[in-house]
Order: C-alpha cells, then sequence, then structure tokens
C-alpha cells in the first residue's frame, strides 16, 4: 500500500508510505532536490508535479501566497512547493520535477 | 566627493567610489576599485531612492540626495539588495526619511529587521509584474532572484527605458567617468565579475533574461561598475552566451575523474572506474592527476561535466589539499543537474572518503551510490567491484531510474 514518487531530474523512483512528507523522501532518498526556509515562505523548493497532483496533500495557505508573489510568472497550476507536501492517498504514482 | 549625476531626466547617480579597494567579498580582487551605485528618480509628488551605498561612504551618498532634494520628499526607497555594500546607509536614510516606504522582495523580508538595524521599518514586498506609480514616472518590479543572492530583484523605469538590474550586470571596476562609452575597456572585470557572482546560477540568469528581453532598454542602472547606455543589447548577449547550457560535449554527456595518489592505490582505482564508465558509448569518461591541474582548468572541466567522481588517501586523517582545491572551487560553477561520487583507498580510518561525500552532498550534487573505500593495495575482486561502481555511476548519469522503497 504504497505510493511511487519519482522525482525525474534526480533518476529515483522512492516507494513511499501515505503521511509521508516530500521533505522526508527527498533527503532519505539523496535527491539532490534544493530546499531553503523549508518553513514555505522562500520558494526554493518549488516543483512541478508532472502527475500524481491527486495522491497529494491540498496546496496550503503558504504554498497560494508563495506561487502569487515569489513565483509570479514562473509557476503553473501544478506547482507545489516540496516542503509543504505530503503523500495522501496510497497506490499512486506522482511524478515531481524541479 | 564628486556631485550627482543625471543620467536621464529626472534621474540621477547618487552612488560613490571605492577606488582604493582591492580585494572585494573575500573571493575577488579588484584592481580598479569598485563602485556602489545607487539613483535617486525626482517626480512632480515626490522623490524614489533606489539602493543606498556601504555605511563607511554614507556621507557622500547623503550629500548628493541633499543636493537634489528634501528628506521630506523622499517617498519611497527601492531595495534591490541588501547586501551592506546597498544598504549600508539604509538605517540612516529611514532615520533621515522615515516617513520613506522601503519596498524589497518577499525573500527580503527576514533580512530586513537585521540589515535596517531597526525593530520597525515601514515596507511593502514586491515582485514581478507589480509596479510603483508616483508622479509621471512607472517603476515596474522582476523578480531576479539569487543574482547574487535569494532577495535580489530588479525594476524597470517604463517612462525612461532603464533597466535597474540590481548586481546583474554589475563589474568591480572604478573610473571616474561611469559611463561604459566614456569608460572605455573594461569587458574583463564584467567577465569575472560575472563568473563570480552569476555563474553558479545560469539558471536564475537565464529566468531574469526572460524578463528582461521584452523590454526595450536605453540604460543599465546596475549596481557596481560602469551604467550601461551604449548598446544595452551587448550585456544582454554576452549574459545569454555565457548562461547557455549544453550538457553534452560531442553528443554525449561527460564524466569527470578526478584524484590523488600516493602509491597508486587510489590510481589503479581511479582507472577501473574509468573503464566501468567507459563501457557506456554514450558517456565520455575523463581522467585527471589533480596535483597537475590548475584552477581555471579545474573548474572548466567541472562545468562541461554531468557527472564528477573524486578520488584521493587519507593522509593525516584528512583530504590532502590538492583535492581541497578542487572541492573549493565548486563554489563557483552550478551544481544543479551534477552527480557526484567518491571514492579513495586508505591504510587506516580513511576519513577522506567520507569528508568529500560529506562535502558532495553538501553543495547538492545528487550522489547516488555509496562511495567506493578500499583499504591499501586494491585486490583484483575490488578493482572488478571499483569497474562496477563507474558502469552503475554511468548508467545514472545517463538516466537509468533508481528504484527504492522507505
Amino acid at each position: 500500500m504504497t505510493t511511487r514518487v519519482e522525482i525525474v531530474n534526480d533518476f529515483l523512483a522512492i516507494n513511499v508510505k501515505e503521511g509521508s512528507t516530500i521533505q522526508d523522501i527527498v533527503e532519505a532518498s539523496g535527491s539532490a532536490l534544493p530546499f531553503g526556509c523549508r518553513d514555505g515562505e522562500c520558494g526554493t523548493c518549488v516543483v512541478e508535479v508532472e502527475s500524481g497532483m491527486e495522491f497529494l496533500s491540498p496546496k496550503t495557505d503558504k504554498e497560494l501566497k508563495v506561487m502569487k508573489e515569489i513565483c509570479y510568472g514562473t509557476c503553473t497550476p501544478n506547482s507545489r512547493l516540496s516542503c509543504q507536501m505530503k503523500i495522501a492517498k496510497p497506490n499512486g504514482l506522482v511524478r515531481l520535477k524541479y | 566627493m564628486s556631485n550627482a549625476i543625471k543620467i536621464s531626466q529626472n534621474v540621477y547617480y547618487i552612488g560613490v567610489s571605492d577606488a582604493d579597494i582591492r580585494t572585494f567579498d573575500i573571493i575577488m580582487k579588484t584592481a580598479n576599485g569598485t563602485t556602489y551605485n545607487a539613483y535617486l528618480i525626482k517626480t512632480e509628488e515626490g522623490v524614489i531612492i533606489l539602493d543606498t551605498v556601504k555605511e563607511e561612504f554614507q556621507e557622500e551618498f547623503f550629500s548628493k540626495v541633499e543636493s537634489l532634494c528634501s528628506y521630506d520628499d523622499v517617498k519611497y526607497i527601492v531595495m534591490h539588495h541588501l547586501e551592506p555594500d546597498h544598504s549600508g546607509a539604509l538605517p540612516e536614510l529611514t532615520k533621515r526619511a522615515p516617513q520613506a516606504k522601503v519596498f524589497i522582495s518577499p525573500m527580503a523580508q527576514p533580512m530586513l529587521k537585521s540589515i535596517g538595524k531597526r525593530d520597525s521599518m515601514e515596507f511593502e514586498t514586491v515582485w514581478t509584474n507589480k509596479e510603483l506609480k508616483l508622479g509621471s514616472k512607472t517603476l515596474k518590479f522582476l523578480s531576479t532572484p539569487n543574482l547574487h543572492w535569494p532577495e535580489t530583484m530588479s525594476s524597470y523605469l517604463v517612462e525612461n527605458k532603464i533597466l535597474f538590474s540590481g548586481d546583474v550586470f554589475g563589474s568591480h571596476y572604478y573610473d571616474s567617468r561611469i559611463f561604459d562609452d566614456l569608460v572605455g575597456d573594461f569587458d574583463y572585470a564584467f567577465k569575472y565579475y560575472y563568473d563570480h557572482i552569476m555563474r553558479p546560477f545560469k539558471t536564475d540568469v537565464l529566468n531574469a533574461l526572460r524578463l528582461y528581453e521584452p523590454l526595450e532598454i536605453d540604460i543599465i542602472a546596475n549596481l557596481h561598475g560602469p551604467i550601461i547606455r551604449h548598446d544595452p543589447s551587448k550585456y544582454l548577449n554576452l549574459y545569454k552566451k555565457w548562461s547557455s547550457k549544453d550538457e553534452k560535449l560531442h553528443g554525449k554527456k561527460v564524466v569527470s575523474i578526478f584524484y590523488v595518489t600516493s602509491y597508486k592505490n587510489t590510481k589503479e582505482m581511479a582507472q577501473s572506474i574509468f573503464d566501468g564508465i567507459e563501457a557506456n558509448e554514450s558517456l565520455i569518461a575523463n581522467i585527471y592527476d589533480l596535483t597537475a591541474l590548475d584552477e581555471s582548468n579545474m573548474i572548466s572541466i567541472l562545468e562541461e561535466s554531468t557527472g564528477i567522481i573524486v578520488g584521493s588517501p587519507t593522509i593525516n586523517g584528512d583530504v590532502p589539499k590538492p583535492v581541497w582545491n578542487l572541492l573549493s572551487c565548486m563554489m563557483l560553477i552550478e551544481k544543479r543537474g551534477k552527480f557526484g561520487g567518491c571514492f579513495g583507498s586508505y591504510g587506516w580510518s580513511g576519513e577522506a572518503v567520507e569528508m568529500m561525500n560529506s562535502r558532495l552532498k553538501s553543495l547538492k550534487f545528487r550522489v547516488p551510490l555509496q562511495p567506493m573505500k578500499i583499504k591499501l593495495i586494491p585486490t583484483q575482486k575490488e578493482l572488478l567491484d571499483c569497474y562496477e561502481y563507474g558502469f552503475e555511476f554511468g548508467e545514472v548519469v545517463n538516466g537509468k531510474m533508481m528504484e527504492m522503497t522507505l
């Protein structure tokens, strides 16, 4: 009952349990995805969710603010902050690109 | 002390010169000194000040402000960059003009209290497409992070076609004539500045250029060195050329192995790893003895390599200096998208390999494999393990997905 998270830049495929945070997954897997403040303020850890948004926790207010301000003009509706996301459902495939 | 200089209709240079500085930010030599550029825009409804100067030069900065307006006239202060060479006079300026609102990027917010040396300061955060209108002037803000701190931004004065670029397009080059067409040749300083400040953030440079390119730019008003008013497009094109990345050489990704060796044990490991990488025909493997490699060549090789593998024995429980030279010059390149690995022969405790591995991880190289450590003279079996390490490393660089379960 896991969800497969693919970090495509790093050629990593990680099977994780529901409730896992993307931050924990990145750190445990050796991904080079960069983090800044780790608190949804700076936008350093922005990623594009290429597929599987439905398996992720909803966007937080902090994410919405960063997307509107810091990432204006560069983000898309599929942009998310890695420090704010969790795996919300099992048996899914989430593809992330940074 | 010089006077404020008009650079366009109602726009003035109020920066200062630091002609005698010979080292900047620890890492840069400044044979020609530098300048801390700042600007003032006059409108019918008040004044906008763009950036300040290093604190020790603030009296000259204030005398230039006073020659153009009273502090009561100052409505807004725009801080494109909060590094102390540009924000040094901000605390005093906000004392003298307490009514002025400070504009910063959202990422500058956590820095403002410390830099501004005040508990409270009226400020507003701005980003791309937000604009400030005052009198007949329109200043459009542009988010240009990491050039050269995370909080840096630019702005564009619509009516005068001036790009206030922050540190972008700067040079550490003092010349009293201040405009590029009067200064003459400062190309070496322009490239040197790019190499040290912008090169590690090429992706961010390209993002900034995408914001700049649609603008009609007559003047680039930067924060260091000559103001650019003769053919600004030349400088945009240089930044584009230097920041454009080619991930392949001769149509193939490059993996470079750097090593030092005392008794040829680490060298033998390097050769087997090389052979393993070379087994993949879509990669180019290179191998370098660090004791005979200049830093400028190290940087060039690091830049062209997608994979970087570093090998060293352990000497006195440490990594020997030629390897630290390589590891330290990595601060000058962009690490995004690069893979790293480490190996080494050791006699006793073998700390060097872990130190190198830790350094690569800290720099955000993707480090896909456990490092290879071999005690003293490698056996044939151990050299075969090195070959397998090289082969697997090459496969990952070439796009092989690594599976894991957490």
